[in-house]
């Protein structure tokens, strides 16, 4: 017995799960080309993350098929272990030139 | 519906990220986030139009605010100036995503989420924020920096997410009619049933709950589904033949059963990534000490006069 007990999942009930995943990835997206603070463009990252959790999900409930849930599981453990290494990073980067500008390091480009 | 109608829906939104993006007062900034939500808004009204259109207008209610307020609260991130304020804001971009997963009944993963996301990983970009915001120099407090005032070009970042959008858009009001038909109720119920039979353990449970009742030795000929119940036949306590009706083992079993049946390969993958990041962390954040040998000699040279009488016997 499910809380919410809808059995239909139609497709319009899809299409708006992926215009809200499409919608938080492209907000995501712009977060990170534009935002200069290297926290931030990693929280992000993290937001994209959501966008694909929202689709994953979707998908499943779809074809009533748990693997997307799994799936998200997989996703929780890899933005887990990114959040641990990006932020270390983050405080070495800090410690080398006292700020979070990302333009400061666009020498490593060339 | 004109085919051309959700991109220009698009457009809108991508005008109103643009304004709130590159606006410099937060009244234009307020102006931009509705233009960008409208925009939002009637792409999902579009949405609603598709074939066998909206079944349970309550759900998709709750789920249309739940979205929406996703999408608000993800564009106050991207838009805050203040770094901690844009890390408060992931937090409720994390719970109105946890509320659509509710409404589409991954009920486990909501409270993962919950727990994990806004939890954990928070948190943990919490401290590296405060750490990094601490003010070196006393005359700069409470200022925001140059790099948090201004964008980076929020033309060109905009243009980039709606062209994505617009491929998502393309792919949800064209691409959906070809996907194969929806799991309905019975799929539902062979899914429940299926998982059940791998579980024995928790029939024999279900089973003794029921005074009398006796399981069939053959689990998976006497679990089957009947119209819309899932039905376990055994027999009575006088040795007739009896059934009991069985409900849905939920949302968590499922997903559990998913995970160790489907992906214990991946599971146990999953472990070393975590193990080889708690590494990867521990390595790159260590602060390297110049002289922690000197250090270290002293230690020891002050021990070897026995504990308390180091004082002495260095002077």
């Amino acid at each position: 017995m499910s809380l919410l007990a809808s059995e239909a999942f139609s497709q319009a009930s899809l299409a708006h799960a992926i215009l809200l995943s499409g919608a938080l990835l492209s907000i995501g997206i712009a977060g990170f080309l534009s935002r200069r603070n290297l926290i931030v463009m990693f929280l992000c990252t993290e937001l994209m993350f959501q966008a694909v959790i929202v689709a994953m999900v979707a998908f499943g409930r779809w074809y009533w098929d748990f693997s997307g849930q799994v799936f998200v599981i997989f996703i929780l453990t890899v933005a887990a272990a990114e959040a641990a290494l990006a932020l270390a990073l983050v405080v070495l980067l800090y410690r080398r030139r006292s700020t979070l500008d990302a333009e400061v390091w666009t020498e490593l480009r060339e | 519906m004109d085919p051309i109608l959700p991109y220009i829906a698009t457009a809108v939104g991508a005008i109103g990220l643009l304004i709130v993006l590159s606006a410099r007062t937060a009244p234009v900034r307020g102006v931009g986030g509705l233009i960008g939500l409208a925009g939002l808004a009637w792409l999902f009204v579009l949405a609603g139009s598709l074939p066998d259109g909206i079944q349970d207008a309550v759900e998709e209610g709750f789920f249309l605010v739940f979205a929406l307020m996703a999408v608000a609260s993800a564009v106050q991130m991207i838009s805050q100036r203040r770094p901690v304020y844009a890390a408060l804001f992931f937090v409720l971009v994390v719970l109105s995503v946890c509320g659509v997963l509710v409404m589409l009944e991954a009920f486990f993963m909501a409270f993962a989420l919950v727990i994990v996301y806004a939890g954990a990983i928070l948190i943990t970009y919490m401290f590296v924020l405060m750490l990094a915001q601490q003010a070196t120099d006393t005359e700069h407090i409470g200022e925001i920096p140059q790099y948090d005032r201004e964008s980076r070009d929020p033309r060109a970042a905009v243009l980039v997410a709606a062209m994505f959008m617009a491929t998502v858009v393309a792919a949800a009001f064209t691409g959906l009619g070809d996907l194969t038909p929806a799991g309905d109720a019975q799929a539902r119920l062979q899914a429940d049933a299926a998982l059940l039979r791998s579980l024995p353990k928790q029939v024999e449970r279900l089973a003794a709950k029921s005074n009398g009742f006796t399981l069939n030795t053959d689990l998976a000929s006497s679990l089957r589904v009947e119209g819309d119940e899932l039905v376990l036949a055994g027999t009575n306590a006088d040795g007739g033949a009896a059934t009991i009706l069985l409900s849905s083992p939920g949302n968590t079993s499922h997903v559990g059963w998913s995970l160790v049946a489907s992906f214990p390969a991946s599971l146990e993958l999953a472990g070393v990534i975590l193990l080889m990041a708690m590494f990867g962390a521990v390595v790159l954040a260590r602060r390297q000490v110049e002289h922690a040998e000197q250090e270290l000699a002293e230690a020891i040279g002050a021990g070897r006069g026995g504990y308390g009488e180091s004082q002495e016997v260095d002077e």
